[in-house]
Order: structure tokens, then sequence, then C-alpha cells
């Protein structure tokens, strides 16, 4: 695969991105101090993670840093308010203020100007023009996240599950640690805050398995979901000249981008957390390999979508109401969730379609059929396995066209593009000229990827335990060539999709 | 905790290593992207170290590759012309650099850059002019994390790809011979001669507006005049050709950018910017690149001048 001449940059130093330079500078440093020199000393290590994830958010946007730490406090300082209240009118005010103040932030911050104008959209069609100001405000970076931290502290707290901590400082790494901080995974206070508050041992073969998650999660941000990014860009910014078969290509590449771009982040998040001795949620599990959508959405972003359902589908009933009223919390959870993503209707109806997609299922009670790994201990899977992953894939791959879209108008012009004459239309490299990449190069990496996380679908992560039986040479011989074949395949760096959310 | 540090260690010893084989052209190989546009630089420098001073040296963007007919300058002054111009993505510093880097005491210097240039350019189309003419490397600035993305990524995607042709005995793909930019393009002098009839229509370029960025190249000009008076090479400023389609939306911010050099730019200038608009039949692809008659009518124009400033003796 022969780039165009001039190769684009993959380091930069501006902002602290997992591949930027000054993280390859910060994580040894940060890893040197935590081992050798607070080592013996649970405070000083987590005093530690908590400066080193203060100066990792401040060279996002130094600003944002006190909406964190007041976000923090505010959720620390209610969870034991609400932990020592006697009356469960007292609990339920200070559960609901601390719901209200996240809330109202993150409406202020990311959906005040959604609301005004949909508003207003709305009074104009019924013929009263109203005009309201919108706010010319920057999205603070992570907010969706931490909030999601902090009000899953409380929550758990007014449910008793857990107990709030008396420790500011590890509530404030709880919220704040580094490699979560800015794009999840989401986590639970029930999870994550004991492994802060115990003293952490160094083990040899969690920083090793660490190690190889980061090198997988680069190789899919580098390597595949940046090089899909330029077609998928391509494509999606200039859908009205291309035939439906290229519409449907931008489609799948932007699937696999996505997948790629924020399971790659995740998995590098998950391995710098293993380098500090700490587990966190897994945020996939090889979604693309589901038989159906409801097992789609136990592989895809699970740490959002379990948050939804423990805080959200449970309390409004879960599934232990009628099948209407299921069908009512379903539709809830996946618009809520798309809505999470962002204040625009292309993520609402993203939502709003996984809800239409899945609903048939419950209808029929067949969302729980596949809660175990496709064609488990097998090399292939079985024709009516491979029929319903393709289907499903095809499915999402439709809902992830509309997410991508500018807008509505865009999503449903991009679609009906697909279907139409058109779609027979077999692309040439011509109509895909203007990529640093060959196309047909770029496909062959995908397949030889996918063929990869199949092989791998029973682990953690597709490389977890590949080549752990190898005689070193060889099994370095393997680290190797990911790494190389990561360089040469490093195509135009595009920011992680999720820090936008 | 040693073992892994420690493995971590040679882990990334023997990536280097072989990253540094590898950029080293173990295998040898020549460098691909020689023959393109950019390639021009390295018979520009051959030209420029051949020629005796005292000789004409033009400096600026793809205008000026375009633009000037050098023959006609030579044989009208008798003194040899050498045009530099590129591309205005390399930028004004990789541009001022080069030129400090060719001239000599009693050159004399025409600088012409398009408006609005950007001081720090393109690192990509640098990077490129660097691989390909390596003494380039020197008209521009590197950070360091330029240069480890240069080792790691670049260069070594560059010369892996390379070096795989070479031992699967791949015939690496030639560039085309026969497009406007290439380097086959170029005539010794370094003006771009290919006869590049028709052009494409440019009704497009009434829409654009030229943005007003205060002062931004002035700085690095004087910084130049500077040098130059210290080495005495005489240095002069012409100001662009330009379509006049578009010279009419930006003709207010032009008249701006003509004020701040007027006002604060140490170095000469041979005319005025409505002096080197010129009727868009005379003008190529873009607004700055003259066709072959357009480029007689200017270098006509640039000779007059000349002449009329005693800079040179005009036959």
């Amino acid at each position: 695969m022969q780039r165009l001449q001039g190769a684009p940059l993959i380091l930069s130093i501006d902002r602290m991105l997992f591949n930027s330079l000054g993280f390859a500078l910060f994580l040894p440093i940060v890893f040197v101090l935590y081992w050798f020199v607070t080592n013996k000393n649970l405070k000083a290590q987590n005093l530690l993670l908590l400066a080193a994830s203060y100066f990792f958010y401040s060279c996002w946007d130094y600003r944002f840093l006190f909406l964190l730490i007041f976000s923090t406090f505010l959720d620390f300082y209610t969870g034991q308010r609400i932990y020592r209240a006697v009356k469960p009118a007292s609990k339920k005010f200070w559960l609901y203020l601390s719901v209200g103040v996240n809330l109202g932030l993150l409406g202020v911050f990311k959906y005040y100007n959604f609301f005004v104008d949909s508003l207003a959209h709305s009074l104009s069609a019924v013929g009263v023009t109203a005009s309201f100001n919108t706010l010319d405000v920057i999205l603070p970076v992570g907010i969706s996240f931490y909030t999601f931290h902090g009000l899953s502290y409380v929550f758990d707290i007014h449910n008793g599950r857990t107990k709030p901590t008396d420790n500011f400082v590890d509530y404030s790494v709880f919220v704040s640690f580094f490699p979560l901080l800015v794009a999840g995974p989401i986590e639970r206070a029930t999870h994550l805050l004991p492994q802060i508050e115990k003293p952490r041992r160094f083990s040899y073969q969690q920083a090793v398995n660490g190690m190889r998650q980061i090198l997988w999660g680069y190789f899919k941000k580098v390597a595949i979901a940046d090089n899909c990014a330029e077609y998928a860009n391509m494509i999606f910014n200039n859908s009205g000249h291309y035939p439906g078969s290229v519409l449907l290509l931008g489609a799948v590449l932007f699937s696999i981008q996505i997948y790629c771009d924020f399971s790659g982040y995740s998995d590098i998040a998950l391995g710098v957390a293993r380098l500090f001795g700490i587990e966190l949620l897994r945020n996939f599990a090889f979604p693309f390999f589901s038989r159906d959508i409801a097992e789609f959405w136990r592989r895809w972003h699970i740490s959002l979508s379990s948050w939804f359902k423990d805080y959200l589908y449970i309390p409004l009933g879960g599934s232990k109401v009628n099948t209407w009223k299921r069908v009512r919390n379903t539709i809830i959870i996946f618009v809520m969730s798309g809505l999470w993503h962002g204040a625009a209707w292309t993520y609402i109806i993203w939502g709003a379609l996984n809800a239409l997609y899945i609903i048939p299922s419950i209808l029929i009670k067949s969302n729980r059929n596949h809660l175990d790994t496709v064609a488990q201990g097998r090399l292939l899977p079985s024709l009516s396995d491979t029929f319903k992953m393709l289907v499903t894939f095809m499915l999402t791959t439709l809902a992830l066209a509309v997410f991508r879209s500018a807008d509505m108008a865009h999503a449903f012009s991009f679609i009906g593009g697909i279907f139409t004459k058109s779609f027979f239309v077999i692309p040439t490299g011509e109509m895909l000229m203007g990529a640093s990449v060959n196309i047909l190069a770029l496909l062959v990496v995908v397949t030889l990827f996918m063929v990869a996380e199949w092989l791998g679908r029973e682990s953690l992560f597709a490389i977890e335990h590949t080549g752990e039986k190898w005689p070193r040479p060889l099994r370095w011989a393997f680290y190797l060539t990911i790494v190389l074949s990561t360089l040469y395949l490093t195509g135009i760096p595009q920011q992680f999709v999720y820090f936008q959310f | 905790m040693k073992k892994f540090i420690l493995n971590i260690i040679v882990f990334i010893v023997l990536l280097t290593l072989l990253v540094f084989g590898m950029n080293r052209n173990y295998f040898p190989a020549k460098a691909t992207g020689n023959d393109g546009y950019i390639g021009a630089i390295v018979d520009k420098h051959a030209y420029a170290d051949k020629t005796k001073s005292p000789r004409i040296i033009f400096c600026g963007g793809s205008s000026i590759a375009f633009g000037i007919d050098s023959k006609m300058i030579e044989q009208a002054t008798g003194l040899p012309v050498v045009n530099m111009g590129i591309n205005g993505s390399l930028g004004l510093d990789f541009i001022l650099n080069q030129a400090r880097y060719v001239a000599r005491p009693n050159d004399i210097v025409i600088v012409s850059v398009e408006y609005n240039l950007s001081e720090e350019g393109s690192y990509k189309f640098k990077q490129e002019a660097a691989r390909i003419y390596p003494p380039a490397s020197n008209f521009f600035k590197h950070t360091i994390s330029q240069r480890i993305n240069d080792f790691f990524v670049s260069d070594f995607q560059h010369n892996f790809f390379i070096t795989f042709s070479h031992l699967t005995n791949r015939k690496l793909r030639e560039f085309p011979k026969n497009v406007v930019y290439s380097r086959s393009s170029f005539n010794e002098n370094g003006d771009v001669v290919r006869n590049f009839d028709p052009h494409p229509s440019h009704d497009f370029l009434q829409k654009f507006e030229l943005n007003h960025i205060p002062n931004p190249d002035i700085a690095p000009l004087n910084s130049f005049k500077s040098f130059a008076d210290e080495r005495k090479i005489k240095v002069y400023f012409l100001f662009p050709s330009l379509d006049e389609l578009a010279y009419k939306p930006k003709k207010h911010v032009v008249s701006i950018i003509a004020n701040e050099y007027n006002e604060g730019m140490h170095i000469p200038r041979l005319n005025k910017p409505e002096d080197s608009v010129f009727p868009d039949s005379l003008f190529y692809d873009t607004e700055y690149h003259l066709v072959p008659a357009g480029k007689k009518i200017r270098t006509q124009k640039i000779l007059d001048l000349l002449k009329e400033k005693g800079i040179v003796k005009v036959k």
C-alpha cells in the first residue's frame, strides 16, 4: 500500500492525545513516579494519579478544570449527605440537587442551543415567530463522561449499592483518572473506587497484557480507523456525487472507522490503566460478530449501555413490566443514548432506529437468544450465523450512516441514494481518488484486521492470547510487526470521534 | 518490575534499530517522487550553482514559476536568470531561506510572493522537498515532534515501500512526464515552459475575497533585506501577477496590504499591485498562473521596470 508522497503527522504535542508526543513522555514519567517514588504509600500514589489526571486534562483546556473540580466536589458532598440523611425526603433532596446541577451543567454546555433552536423551529412551524438567544459556548471535553461517573456514584449511594468515600482525593481519582477522563469507559463507583482505595501491587502479567492491549488499540485507531476515515469523510461530504454502491461503501467504512476509533481508544485506556494496576470496565466485545441487534448492544459501548440499563431502564421497570411498557422503556433508553452523544436530531434518530430494530425481538422474546460468543470453540461460523451477522452489521451500518450525517436531510439523501439503481454501479478507483491510500489496499488491510478480530473474539481483545505459547523471538517479531504495520499504515490523523461527546 | 522495564527498553531499542536500518536505505533505492513537480528544486539549485554572479534571482511561489520568461530576461540583460519559484505551500520562511542559501554578493534578488502567503507553509510539502533535495532541510524549522514523526512514520513509510519494491523486484510507478505539474515541465532556468492550453474555466475566481491578516510577511521580508544588505545583495519586491477576475473581489484588501508594505517593508517595491493584474485569458488554472502569452507580457513589463529604475542595463 503506497501512500502519496509526504506522510502526515502522527505525533502532535499541542493536546494530550493518546497518539501525541506529549502523552509518550507523560505516561512513562507518571509510571516511574507511581511505581518507584510513591510505591509504598497509597495516599501519595493516589495524589500522584490525581495531579497527573488534572495535568492531563489541563492540556486540553485548563479553564474547564474548574468545572471538573466543581462537579467532583458536588457529587462527593451530595454523596455523603445522601448517605447520612435519615429521612427519605432529605435523601431525595440531595440526590435531586446532584442530578439537577449535573444535568444542568450538561444541559447548558451541550444541549441548550439545540433545544432553543428546536423550540424556535417548532414554534415557527405553527406560525409563531420566536427569537431566543443561543449561547456561544465550547463543549468541555469529557463532560458527558465525568458527569455520568459522578451520577453513577450518587445513584449507587442512594440505592444502597455502595457507601460514600470520606477521602476526596480517592473520589477525585475515580472521577478523573486520566485514561478514562475524556472518552470513557464510563466507570462505576462500585467497580473502580474499591480499586483506588486498596493498595495496588505491580503485576508483570497485568502490565504485559496492558501493553498488548495498548498496542492493539493504537493499531485499530491509527492503521484502520484513520484510513477508513479518509474515505468515509470523502464519501459523506460529497455524497451527492457518488452512486449508491459507493455510498454503501462509505457507510461500511464509517462503521469500521467508528468501531476501531472508539474501541481502539478504549483498548488504550484499559491498557494504560492496567499499567497502574487498575482494571477498567470493558467497553467493546467484538460487536460486529453479533447475530442480532440485542447482542450488538450487549457488545457495543458496553459501559454506556449498562449505565442506561442500571440507572434508567431498571428504575422504569426494566423487564419486569408488561410488554408494552418494556417497549416504551426500550425506546426511552435508546433515544436517551442517542441524545447523550450530542445535541442533534441525527443522534436521536440513530437511537430511535436502534430501538425500532430491537423492539421485534422484545415482542417475540428473542432478545436474549445470543448470550454466548458466536461459533464458540469453532474456527468458522455456521451459514445461519454468518447470515445473521451480515444482516445485523448492515442494519447497524445504516443506523450509523444517520449518526454520521450532517443533518437529517443529509441522512435521508444519503440512505435514499444507496437504494437507487446506482447501487449496482461497480465502484472504480477513479471514483475514489483523492485519498492518500489506495482503496483496494485498504480493503485488504481491513479484511485481515477483521480476520484477526474473528480469531481473537473469545478474548478481551483480539491479540490478548496471540503468541502466548510461542518462543519469545517469534512473539516479539509478532509485536514488532504490529508496531511497524501501524507506522507504515499511519493515515491522516483524525481526532478520536468520541472526544466530541 | 525490572523485567518489565527492561523488556520495554529492549523492545523500543529493537524497534528503533529496525526503523533506523530501513531509513538508512539498507537496500539502496532511488527516492520516488523525484519526477514530480517538487523535483524541480534539484534542477533549480543545479542551475543556480553553475551560474556566476551577478545574477538575477526570482524568488516566490508558483506565480514566479509560471510567470517569468527567464530566457527573455537573460537575452535582454546579459545576466544569468535563476527562477527559484516552485510553490507557495513551501511557505515564506522556506522561500526566503532558500534565497539566503542561493544568493551571492552582487546578485539581484527579486522577491514576488502571493498575497497572504503563509510564513510556515505545509510541512508535508517542505519535507518532500527536503527528501528530494537534502540541503532544503535547512530551509525550514523542525520541531522535536516533527523530527520523531519524520523518523518513525514518514521516512519509514517511504523507505519501507522502496525496500519492499526492491526486494520483490517490483517496478516503482513512474511519475507521468507529460503533465504540467511535473519536473520535466521546467526549463533549465526554472520556468514552467510546458504548453498548458486550453485552460479551465475561471468563473469561480470572482467568488473569493481575501481575508486581511495584518502585516503577515513584513518582518521576514525585512529580515531578508537586512541579510541581503550585509552581503551586498540587491533585493527588490514585485507584486504577484493576478487574474483580473480574482482582483475585483480582492481589490480592497490588496490595497490595504500594499499600504502596509509601503509603511513597514524595507525592500524597495518595483511596481504596484494593479500593474501586475492581467486579463483572465492570460491565466491557466489559478489566479496566479500565467499562460505563456501572459508570461511574455509580464516579463516585458519587468524588463521595462528594471530599465526604468536603472537596476540593470536592458538592451
